[in-house]
């Protein structure tokens, strides 16, 4: 290797000024640690450079000595990784302390960010339920109400005192019939629709006693949803027959006798 | 003589930082602080300004002294880098760049030679010799940069010439210098180039 040509490359300068290349400094290094005497030029030029600041040197002011000691553990700053000559263009990034306040900043807001959105879910969640409750409420109320009802026909059918009259199909339809079961002392009467036919929308199911020969009306009813429910009916005193016929809707005043779909008597 | 207790000195304040001691730095400032002082201040202008980076400068030092191997070089030179390195970070700063339109002037206020601590100035001559056979563009860079240490920027105004030109002519004229003088002046060439901004 041609060390004179090494040396007057100005590649020693620009190592000890810290203008080289990384790789340029470490092959320095190297070739000064084979050859002394590159190691005695770069010590110069250290020394150099050493003489060269004590000719230029300016007293700063008096109380800096002390700021800056007690400054000591106050901040933190980071030096790139390039040791000993730190790259020539060293930007003025964060200090450590910065990038922790900003890391934790985003920690935060994203902390408040995922609360908020499950604080939404969960609103919204309370909210479903509370209506699910409300229903189910409804529900029971409606069940409870529903139970005081059957209690109340349970009544009237265990009653020894309840008569129940069974009516059975006429020829217009032999398979149809019907149960009224009716309480002189409670005075009360119930019907069952045990089976009929579903009647066309403009017709209507009307219930009739006969009392001395003569048809009482006891009202229209639908067949309904709840076809095992008894039904509530008027209470006429002292029936012979019930019967059952089927009438345009709202029914009428007499019975259309070949309509008749049941009929029993007491 | 000098070299054995500069490099005393190194070793015990290498020995303090490894241990975490603050009375390193106490001795970087004591040994050090004016000659990087005068360093940062040829940089960023102001006292105030050279206060504050000197002040980045050692905790620098304290916070990253494990980022310093012998086997690179000298402590002083270590310490010097990062001196050049944090004033020229100043000057990208916002405050310095404001402060620097508000004051295009650009006063150096230690241009003068009354705020050096040292009354030397390398007026070698030899050095006077060697330059005047040079030829005479490349002698006047080095009058501008070494004697009357113009900045880059003054010596772009006063000979007309683009930076890049500045630069090169410095660069060849120190290759010249090189094959006739002592390294020892070269180097103080080289330094003044070095800091200047």
């Amino acid at each position: 290797m041609d060390i004179k040509a090494y040396i007057e490359s100005g590649i020693l300068e620009q190592h000890v000024l810290g203008m080289s290349t990384p790789q340029e400094s470490a092959e320095v290094i190297r070739y000064a640690a084979k050859y002394p005497v590159l190691q005695e030029e770069i010590n110069s030029i250290e020394e150099t450079l050493f003489k060269f600041g004590q000719a230029q040197a300016i007293n700063p002011s008096v109380d800096l000595k002390a700021k800056i000691i007690s400054q000591l553990d106050a901040k933190v700053y980071d030096l790139p990784n390039d040791k000993n000559t730190p790259p020539k263009d060293e930007s003025t990034g964060m200090s450590r302390w910065e990038l922790l306040g900003m890391i934790l900043a985003i920690i935060f807001a994203a902390g408040t960010y995922y609360f908020h959105k499950q604080n939404n879910a969960l609103v919204n969640e309370k909210n479903e339920l509370q209506t699910k409750h409300q229903a189910l409420l409804a529900q029971c109320e409606k069940n409870k109400n529903g139970e005081a009802i059957l209690i109340k026909h349970m009544a009237v059918l265990k009653d020894l005192n309840t008569q129940p009259v069974v009516m059975e199909g006429t020829p217009l339809s032999p398979e149809s019939n019907a149960v009224v079961y009716w309480n002189g002392d409670s005075k009360s009467a119930l019907l069952n629709i045990a089976s009929l036919p579903i009647p066309s929308k403009d017709k209507q199911y009307q219930l009739w006693a006969i009392v001395d020969g003569k048809p009482v009306d006891m009202g229209v009813f639908d067949l309904g949803q709840d076809i095992a429910k008894l039904k509530e009916v008027p209470f006429i005193q002292n029936p012979q027959a019930f019967a059952v016929t089927l009438e345009p809707l709202g029914g009428v005043e007499s019975p259309t006798m070949d309509q008749m779909y049941v009929v029993g008597n007491i | 003589m000098e070299n054995k207790s500069l490099s005393d000195i190194e070793i015990r304040i290498v020995a303090l930082l490894k241990e975490r001691k603050k009375e390193a730095i106490s001795l970087v400032y004591d040994n050090y602080s004016p000659a990087l002082y005068g360093l940062i201040v040829r940089i960023v202008n102001t006292r105030e300004n050279a206060e504050e980076v000197l002040q980045n400068v050692l905790l620098k030092v304290w916070n990253n002294s494990d980022s310093y191997d012998a086997s690179k070089g000298r402590l002083y030179t270590w310490l010097v880098n990062i001196a050049r390195n944090s004033a020229i970070d100043y000057t990208r700063s916002a405050k310095f760049k404001a402060e620097k339109k508000s004051n295009p002037f650009d006063i150096n206020v230690y241009n003068n030679n009354e705020a050096y601590v040292s009354d030397e100035k390398s007026k070698d001559p030899g050095l006077e010799k060697v330059i005047t056979n040079l030829d005479v563009k490349y002698q006047k860079i080095i009058e501008l940069v070494y004697f009357k240490q113009f900045t880059q920027r003054e010596i772009v105004d006063e000979l007309n010439i683009p930076l890049g030109t500045v630069k090169s002519r410095l660069r060849i004229a120190l290759r010249e210098l090189r094959s006739s003088l002592s390294g020892e002046v070269l180097g103080i060439i080289l330094m003044i180039i070095y800091f200047i901004r």
